[in-house]
């Protein structure tokens, strides 16, 4: 009974109490750095919303001024109480004009993805990053401690699987993103050359009004000159790397939980074992089977010029 | 002697002047008679976005309608409409204003042209005021009608009518519109001989912002109308 006279069973619970506020606070201050971060990134890159906006608003205008008038009007071209109800339909040659801003609007969506795409992953720093911590490495180790041999036998095609759910997550796809200055200029011409001169009308009246607003001016540089200049180099890294089967025989229980320091670490070991499956540079599937490449060398040496390296860290 | 002569002279000249001018314009359908009518309505539109325009193509429609008068009843004559569309019932009025059936609530009518029900002179204008509604806002808008010419051995009028509406502007939205028109009133029978309307609608879309202004786009949009009694059945 001398836990109930003293508070020392409490005290243990109030650290724990405490230990779990500390971690709600943290993960409460990480969601909403990444939440100013998101929402910082989509206003940073749009380019677009402002001049539609504006044409969106200006169009709802003049549908709804007209649509009332010619109500009216209707009334108003009947003077005579004996004649039976019109019977012609309004005919409605703006409808043309709105079919084109439905195209324009669909256009600049699309201009504004391959934007967005273009800054966020164009550099390739992405990719090196990704390349770097190698998550779907790290994820299946648990497995391979649990099943050895197993990840193995599917590591490349788990990688191949990781790689397109994050580019699903991503909103990209390998095949339309490979290229997107060609993208770029396939978006363009989907406008007729009537439809992009008044597109260029618009712009010039935009620019006029809303002198301070220089999205659009960025957006008509983008669209003129976009798809004559490479101007997202790293997507290609991003979006079909090189896929090689790692080597996960020689790791033992031990090695795979044995602290580190180095981050690095348990990547050196790995380079180690694939050094010599890492010249393969062809954009086919690698369907070596474990074990096959077992390699020696321990030393962390820059690969030969000319190998592609997929533990490329001094780049 | 001279006096008596002068005043008698002018009494006569009034008489005769006021006696061949002053018309009575009211409609008078017979009842069992049908009077047949053709109505030709055409419309186009077009707009133009600075280099960019495009116009819809005319669309033209005839209707061939008659209207058998029924009776007469309470100020109002009963009459029914058919086209090919369906028949539809209306009480008329002498004055050309449509009068809802007995019991009969929440009638959606048009801006009528009603006639004057006094005298009516040559050349002599009337007018014809009603306050609209569009959307939240009310706007005057009138007929204004001149009795253009009377033709005394057909005993056929002739009414020039003209529109005065004011649409709904601000600084962004400039309107114009027109309806115009004349009509033939054959004053033996009390009905519409002929009327041939044109109405034109202009609007222009306008951006400004501080100083700097910009046109945007401009809609137009004209129909015509032509009413023709072809035959009186029935007389």
């Amino acid at each position: 009974m001398e836990f109930l006279t003293t508070d020392k069973p409490f005290a243990g619970l109030k650290k724990h109490q405490g230990a779990m506020k500390m971690k709600r606070i943290i993960f409460l201050v990480i969601c909403l750095i990444l939440n100013a971060s998101l929402a910082h990134g989509q206003i940073k890159f749009d380019i677009t919303s402002p001049f539609k906006l504006w044409l969106l608003n200006n169009e709802a205008r003049a549908m709804s001024s007209m649509n009332s008038d010619i109500g009216l009007l209707n009334k108003l071209t009947s003077p005579f109480s004996i004649l039976p109800g019109s019977e012609v339909k309004n005919a409605r040659a703006e409808e043309k004009l709105w079919n084109t801003h439905r195209k324009i609007y669909a256009v600049l969506d699309e201009i504004q993805q391959i934007y967005s795409a273009a800054r966020k992953y164009g550099n390739g720093r992405f990719s090196i990053l990704f390349k770097q911590s190698r998550p779907e490495i790290w994820a299946v180790i648990p497995l391979q401690i649990s099943r050895p041999g197993l990840v193995s036998l599917l590591a490349v095609e788990y990688r191949k699987a990781f790689h397109s759910t994050l580019l699903r997550t991503l909103e990209l796809d390998a095949e339309r993103d490979l290229d997107l200055p060609a993208r770029l200029g396939r978006v363009a011409k989907k406008l007729s050359d009537e439809e992009t001169r008044l597109l260029e009308d618009y712009f010039s009246s935009f620019s006029a009004l809303f002198t301070t607003d220089s999205s659009v001016k960025l957006l008509r540089s983008f669209i003129d000159s976009g798809a004559k200049k490479n101007f997202a180099p790293g997507m290609k890294d991003l979006l079909k790397p090189v896929f090689t089967a790692p080597v996960f025989a020689e790791l033992t229980v031990s090695q795979a939980t044995a602290p580190s320091d180095d981050p690095l670490a348990e990547l050196e070991k790995l380079a180690a074992f694939e050094e010599g499956s890492v010249t393969e540079t062809a954009e086919n599937e690698n369907t070596e089977t474990p074990g096959a490449n077992e390699t020696s060398g321990t030393a962390l040496e820059p690969p030969e010029p000319g190998t592609e390296d997929l533990f490329n860290i001094w780049d | 002697m001279n006096k008596f002569v002068s005043l008698l002279t002018a009494a006569v000249f009034c008489m005769v002047l006021s006696s061949a001018e002053a018309l009575q314009f009211r409609y008078s359908f017979q009842p069992g008679q049908t009077y047949d009518y053709q109505l030709s309505q055409s419309e186009n539109s077009s707009f133009s976005a600075y280099k960019m325009s495009s116009s819809a193509p005319a669309n033209t429609i005839n209707t061939d309608f008659s209207i058998r008068s029924i009776a007469f009843q309470d100020g109002a004559y009963i009459v029914d409409i058919s086209s090919n569309k369906g028949s539809v019932r209306r009480y008329i009025r002498e004055n050309g204003e449509i009068k809802g059936a007995p019991s009969e609530t929440g009638l959606a009518v048009p801006f009528l042209i009603t006639f004057p029900t006094e005298d009516w002179k040559v050349n002599e204008k009337k007018q014809i005021r009603k306050e609209q509604i569009i959307g939240n806002q009310k706007t005057q808008t009138a007929w204004n009608l001149l009795l253009k010419s009377f033709d005394k051995d057909k005993n056929i009028a002739e009414v020039l009518f003209v529109l005065t509406v004011k649409l709904p502007e601000d600084r962004m939205r400039k309107k114009d519109v027109s309806v115009k028109g004349r009509m033939l009133f054959n004053l033996t029978n009390g009905i519409i001989q002929q009327a041939d309307w044109n109405s034109s609608y202009q609007f222009e879309m306008i951006n400004r912002e501080m100083a700097v202004s910009r046109p945007l786009w401009n809609f137009s949009r004209q129909t015509s109308h032509s009413l023709v009694l072809k035959n009186i059945r029935g007389q």
